[in-house]
């Protein structure tokens, strides 16, 4: 267990270095972002803490084999009165100073254009809260819903509550999450004025907060619910039909007892991987959800830096997004492979 | 009989001879019936009997016709569309060019208007109410229906406000002072007899003592003010200057809830009451008068003309109030509008400026009403035309039309020299000619003309008959229908090569991968975990930047995004399949890996493999849409997720129904590929039925 563990540990490592190098690569290869907005100073900031980071070289004076992509800038430095001119690196060598400032220091560099010269992690991890919350709160609230809507389904299997429960988890499942928010946000915002049509600032009171958090809560775990209630649902077909259940039928336990004790047990052991997965599948935003009710979650940054062009953003955005997928299909393999020992990597 | 000889080996290789004969042989038994008869009924195969499966399931089979309705209409309809009254998507109509109402945000309609469904009208609530023309203000009365009023009363001075009363207040500060008020222009001449009705009503603010009034004649001579006030036929009062002599004069008593009457001001009476000679042009002047001091006092002017007996005075009329604001609230008050001194205070509306404490209770009325804006755009409209598009018509053979007689509105002329020649024509009837015709000789036909005419609108556009749209107009003026349709085309065909090609890329890859296992698995599933584990919205952002072509850039990051779980399916199939036993008898007769692949594995794994990829159609048209909504671009693209996310912020109003069509076609089309792809991948896969 410990060896695939780790196998699989190594194996998304250098899945997820590889996939990193590639965006590096091809995000260095567009031209170089400077901070157009805060004047000189912005830009002469943001160079000079390339210049520390070691994605660019600097002169004193313009040097004629250099200018790659910078065509030597030239910039002050704060008002020493040092002037110098900038050049980009050539691309592997800004690789491998950025390797070293991830690995040594946890350096994503910083934005340029949208926070510019604020630093790119922590304007990530500044937005996360809201984007936590909001998915934290619609698992908590899908959970339950999913798996009792699954169970009362199973239960009355091939009868008509089943056949309404499955065409609504059909339906459900189907439609996208923005044509369901923007009936919400019609509907209850701008028809019944019950819930706000946007998204509540930071500063807004308590209650208002949490007024804004149905519509898109709602959104987020209708599919959730949906999702979970079919997964239990044909997972508890297949143990209620299974042969120990028949067993324990015949040697005397009512069907109320053989389905809680064995039954439902039972048919949980998959759903836990699942709500993993759906954890942290969910937990990178979706990222229309935010930007139609105005979330300012990490998808919303994703969009406002693709707009402003700060790349240094983009890079460390889709790193996010990047080990977060492969974080949730890790664990999941990892608790599959705890929870059911049949479940090994090369079971072909 | 005869016994034949054999030869054979027997099992020590020794040569052996036997002789047999026919009768040798014989039935071990011989019934009269031969029982194992061969199968009447063909033989069902792979795909007939997946068919089976499918129709079986009657929501798929439901979402396959929906589906199949959708795509069809797509693929065909934008080509029928014609014929059906709907025009080509790059017909727009969107300036309001000649006065001709553009067709943007035309409501659907099916049926004509009246029916209540469907037939092109909106209803509008609350809009003003003109009530001298007795139309709501905006909108022609040959477009409007169902007319509901309301009234309601506003202390606000606004145009087409009727009735109500100009509150007159004065806060003294001494019983020295008179507020008065007064017609603003100075130059009655007071030659002619003027009338002045009026109606005071008692007023109803709290804090306001009733006030008494006087009414006067007031001449100025230099900076000297002089005052004659007036009571109808009683005129025993003595003229005095303000502010020296402000208790002198008609005072009158305080009256009772309303007080209305009219006053006649004999000039030559007035004159000789007053033993004057002559009396100075001057003004008609309305004074407060307070017994204590310190009260405010306030009166409520419901009516005040004044009408003179001549014609010929040109003058405009306005009540002035001579305080500063606090004290009196009437800035000024325009009550004519035609110069004639008959217009009185409650005309049909206030033009005036005034703060709100000075009108009060002025009525207007609002209305509800059902509005046809096809008819608006389409209908017979009255139209300035001018000479160009005359000659137009004349030379396009609908008309004939000779101009040269000069402008006239004589209806009998006018018929003269018109005359029809095609149904085509948009003149109805023409109302009047203007201007001078001039003889162009290089043109040959005459310039510098106008015609007024009632056109009919539809034909002016070039329309055979008026245009009904079932799904309305968008933004653009075009057909909402036609410009769905044709997105969807776009969108479907996009989905279908995108599907194609990455089930054909994922079907390659896959059958390597699966087929040969190994390291070559291994590392071509490794190569897949790293394209897959880059986000999708990261591949569309990175071709973005890179290609500068959005389009382009949409095509390829979703060719890949999309060929990995392909090839993942295929390879699980090839696993199951390469080690059955007819592969391997297949491999021990001598057949090579690709005959392997080609001819043995793959017809058994393709169905499974294309039906659970069927869903990739789908997903294409929603990745159009969160492209189009994260701002990402493809922006006017005629794609249907892009027609979809640009209507996606109308939240309110009747245009509304440009987010609703295309979000419920996008639910259909959804569901319908759901149930559809579901229920094939039943029927060609069993064992994976009620799994996903």
């Amino acid at each position: 267990m410990v060896k695939y563990v780790i196998k699989r540990l190594i194996l998304v490592l250098f899945t997820a270095f590889i996939i990193l190098s590639l965006t590096f690569f091809l995000y260095k290869s567009l031209p170089l972002d400077i901070p157009l907005a805060g004047g000189k100073d912005a830009a002469a900031t943001f160079l000079h803490n390339q210049y520390i980071l070691g994605y660019v070289i600097r002169f004193n004076e313009p040097q004629s084999n250099y200018g790659e992509l910078l065509g030597g800038r030239g910039f002050e430095i704060g008002n020493t009165g040092s002037f110098y001119y900038y050049y980009s690196k050539p691309i592997i060598e800004q690789y491998f100073s950025w390797l070293k400032n991830i690995f040594t220091k946890w350096d994503w560099g910083v934005s340029s254009n949208l926070y510019p010269n604020q630093s790119a992690m922590g304007i990530i991890l500044k937005k996360l809260p809201v984007t936590i919350e909001l998915n934290l709160i619609s698992i908590i609230i899908s959970l339950p819903l999913g798996i009792i809507i699954g169970i009362i389904a199973a239960l009355n299997k091939n009868k008509p509550i089943d056949h309404i429960i499955n065409t609504l988890i059909m339906i459900v499942i189907a439609l996208p999450s923005f044509i369901t928010i923007l009936y919400l946000i019609i509907i209850f915002g701008y028809n019944l004025h019950w819930l706000p049509v946007r998204f509540a600032d930071e500063t807004a009171p308590l209650a208002e907060h949490l007024k804004s958090l149905v519509i898109p809560v709602f959104a987020l775990s209708i599919g959730t619910v949906a999702g979970f209630a079919r997964f239990v649902r044909a997972e508890l077909c297949e143990v209620m039909s299974s042969d120990y259940l028949l067993l324990a039928r015949t040697k005397g336990l009512t069907r109320r007892q053989s389905i809680i004790h064995h039954a439902l047990r039972n048919s949980m052991v998959p759903v836990v991987p699942m709500v993993i997965a759906e954890f942290i599948g969910i937990l990178g935003g979706s990222m229309v959800l935010e930007n139609l009710y105005n979330i300012r979650g990490v998808g919303n940054i994703y969009m406002n830096a693709y707009g402003a062009k700060d790349y240094t953003l983009l890079l460390a955005n889709t790193a996010f997004y990047t080990l977060i997928g492969l974080a949730s299909s890790v664990l999941v393999d990892i608790s599959y492979g705890f929870i059911d020992p049949r479940i090994r990597m090369g079971a072909k | 009989m005869e016994k034949e000889k054999f030869e054979y080996l027997d099992s020590m290789s020794n040569l052996q001879e036997i002789e047999i004969s026919k009768e040798d042989f014989n039935f071990a038994q011989k019934d009269a019936n031969i029982h194992d008869v061969k199968i009447k009924s063909k033989p069902v195969t792979f795909f007939k009997d997946a068919m089976k499966r499918f129709v079986k399931n009657k929501s798929s089979v439901a979402g396959g016709v929906i589906l199949g309705l959708i795509i069809v209409g797509a693929i065909i309809g934008p080509e029928v569309m014609p014929r059906f009254g709907c025009y080509d998507v790059s017909t727009t109509h969107v300036t309001s060019a000649d006065g001709v109402k553009s067709e943007i945000y035309l409501p659907p309609k099916l049926f004509d208007a009246g029916s209540g469904f469907f037939d092109g009208t909106i209803s509008k609530t609350g809009i003003l109410y003109d009530q001298e023309n007795n139309q709501p203000v905006g909108y022609d009365l040959r477009t409007v229906s169902n007319v509901v009023t309301s009234e309601e009363y506003l202390n606000q001075a606004a145009p087409y406000g009727t009735g109500g009363f100009i509150n007159l207040t004065y806060n003294s500060i001494s019983t020295e002072e008179i507020a008065d008020f007064y017609s603003y222009k100075y130059d009655y001449d007071f030659t002619n007899d003027y009338t002045i009705e009026y109606r005071f009503v008692k007023p109803y603010i709290s804090g306001y003592k009733d006030a008494k009034y006087r009414i006067s004649l007031m001449t100025l001579v230099g900076k000297e003010k002089t005052y004659y006030p007036l009571t109808g036929s009683d005129l025993t009062y003595t003229p005095f200057t303000q502010a020296t002599d402000t208790k002198v004069g008609f005072v009158s008593t305080l009256f009772d809830k309303k007080e209305e009457g009219t006053l006649t001001i004999n000039v030559t009476d007035v004159m000789s009451h007053y033993g004057l000679t002559e009396l100075p042009a001057g003004r008609i002047n309305i004074d407060i008068l307070t017994d204590r001091e310190g009260d405010k006092s306030s009166i409520f002017i419901e009516k005040l003309a004044i009408n003179s007996t001549s014609d010929t005075s040109t003058d405009s009329v306005s009540l002035r109030g001579i305080k500063d604001a606090n004290d009196c609230t009437i800035q000024e008050q325009k009550i004519s509008e035609d110069g004639k001194i008959d217009k009185v205070f409650n005309k049909k509306y206030w033009t005036a400026l005034s703060s709100s404490r000075s009108v009060l209770d002025i009525k207007f009325v609002k209305c509800n009403f059902t509005y046809d804006i096809y008819e608006d755009c389409y209908g017979v409209k009255e139209m300035k035309i001018a000479a160009y598009k005359v000659n137009e018509w004349i030379n396009t053979g609908l008309i004939e039309y000779d101009p040269s007689g000069g402008a006239t509105d004589d209806k009998a002329v006018l018929a003269s020299r018109y005359k029809s020649l095609s149904s085509k024509d948009p003149i109805v009837e023409i109302v009047r000619q203007e201007g001078t015709p001039i003889w162009d000789m290089e043109e040959k036909n005459y310039t510098g003309f106008y015609l007024y005419c009632n056109i009919s609108q539809y034909k002016y556009l070039g329309y055979p008959y008026k245009p009904r749209y079932l799904f309305g107009t968008d933004q653009y003026g075009r057909d909402y229908l036609k410009t769905i349709l044709t997105s969807l085309r776009l969108s479907l065909v996009l989905a279908f090569g995108c599907a194609l090609l990455n089930i054909f890329i994922g079907i390659v890859w896959g059958s390597i991968s699966g087929y040969f296992g190994g390291i070559v698995d291994i590392t071509m599933e490794r190569f897949c975990d790293i394209v897959s584990g880059l986000p999708s919205i990261a591949i569309i952002t990175l071709c973005l930047l890179h290609l500068k072509n959005d389009m382009l850039a949409f095509i390829i990051s979703m060719f890949m995004t999309g060929w990995m779980g392909v090839a993942g399916r295929t390879r699980t199939q090839f696993y199951r399949y390469k080690g059955r036993e007819y592969v391997l008898a297949s491999r021990t007769l001598g057949a090579r890996d690709g005959r392997l692949i080609f001819k043995h594995i793959l017809p058994n794994a393709v169905g499974t493999i294309i039906t659970s990829s069927i869903l990739m159609i789908p997903s294409v048209i929603y990745s159009e849409a969160s492209i189009a909504y994260l701002g990402l671009g493809l922006k006017g693209q005629l794609m249907f997720g892009v027609i979809l996310t640009e209507n996606s912020t109308i939240f309110q109003g009747y245009t509304m129904y440009l987010l609703f069509i295309p979000t419920i076609i996008m639910a259909f089309l959804l569901v319908s590929f759901n149930l559809f792809g579901n229920g094939l991948r039943d029927a060609f896969n069993p064992s994976l039925k009620g799994e996903d």
